[in-house]
């Protein structure tokens, strides 16, 4: 813990002294402190203020997570896909618009050969 | 790979994300039924959880790994892995805790391969966004402002120190937990740990009179 170089007064520095000692304790989170730490902070306002600190701020990150809105497109898709394949399924979750394509293309594809079956009938029978 | 930006915003209004500790009674039994299904193998049951689930385990990986893009690759390889050892769940935690503790190994073993091919140091200059505003605009703002500020420190962390702070104070993992999924030793996480919330309280709750250290300069 940095010492406030306006102290001089010596039982001052001698206390923050004790501060930097007892600083692991008071940034634990079971709340419960050794006899010295607490016979320390039971005279330190320094410690009281850094304790409620500490309270406040982990307080504020069991928080953070309710309040985060994160950017997560496509990426259930992507992980589903991930889990096909390694099912071995990945033909099953074709997305409808690659679907459709590929059923389009191949309708296209009948037309266009039935009407080249038709022209040849036509033509022989001419 | 390139560094994609970070989209990871706060917002003040907590209805944005009900997946994780507000989830209700009656949602907490589906998803025990939910998890529970596919235990027994059936996979429409786990896609359910990967879509219930999903948002909140990419915020967890996007706050270890500090990159979207990483986050995503992480999150990808969390589920392979839940999917494949989801028969070996006892239900003696919640799936979302099981979760987060794979996401967790997952984004660790990660790093560890990121940090062997990268030798660039990796900056993240996005801002963070807090879009909206509770009923009391003050209050609202004063408490966006901080937890934008914490957010922020936190992504200022080195990466181990951060994994541990998130998992134990974000995510609620124990002690025995962190340790397990990082690799170290329960003391070795306790005392990053407490090296973790002594740099963020320094850097976002100064107490009055105190100057701001070497090592919270650096951080800034």
């Amino acid at each position: 813990m940095p010492v406030d170089p306006t102290i001089d007064d010596l039982e001052q520095v001698t206390l923050l002294d004790q501060c930097a000692r007892f600083a692991d304790e008071l940034a634990a989170d079971d709340g419960v402190l050794s006899s010295d730490a607490a016979a320390h902070v039971a005279q330190c306002l320094r410690c009281q203020a850094e304790i409620a600190n500490f309270k406040r701020m982990r307080r504020m990150m069991r928080s953070l997570a309710d309040h985060d809105d994160v950017e997560v497109s496509g990426l259930e898709h992507r992980i589903l896909l991930a889990l096909d394949a390694a099912d071995g399924t990945s033909s099953a979750r074709v997305p409808a618009f690659t679907a459709a394509t590929i059923g389009g293309v191949a309708a296209a594809a009948g037309v266009i050969a039935l009407a080249i079956r038709h022209r040849r009938v036509v033509r022989l029978a001419g | 790979m390139a560094q994609q930006p970070r989209r990871l915003r706060i917002v003040t209004d907590s209805t944005r994300n009900p997946g994780r500790s507000r989830r209700s009674k009656s949602s907490e039994i589906d998803m025990a039924a939910l998890v529970d299904r596919a235990v027994d193998g059936e996979r429409e049951a786990f896609d359910e959880l990967v879509r219930l689930t999903h948002r909140d385990a990419f915020g967890l990986a996007l706050r270890l790994t500090g990159n979207e893009e990483d986050a995503r690759d992480v999150v990808q390889d969390a589920y392979l892995r839940a999917y494949r050892s989801i028969g070996r769940f006892r239900g003696d935690a919640r799936f979302s805790t099981w979760l987060y503790r794979i996401v967790a190994n997952a984004s660790s073993t990660h790093l560890t391969k990121r940090s062997r091919h990268r030798h660039d140091e990796l900056v993240d200059d996005t801002q963070i966004v807090d879009q909206r505003p509770d009923t009391d605009p003050v209050v609202a703002a004063e408490t966006g402002e901080l937890r934008n500020e914490l957010d922020a420190a936190i992504r200022d962390l080195p990466p181990r120190l951060r994994a541990v702070v998130v998992l134990r104070d974000v995510y609620d993992l124990s002690h025995d937990a962190i340790a397990d999924e990082l690799g170290i030793s329960v003391s070795a996480a306790k005392v990053r740990l407490h090296r973790a919330r002594r740099r963020l309280r320094e850097q976002v709750f100064s107490l009055p009179g105190e100057n701001l250290t070497g090592a919270t300069i650096h951080a800034r």
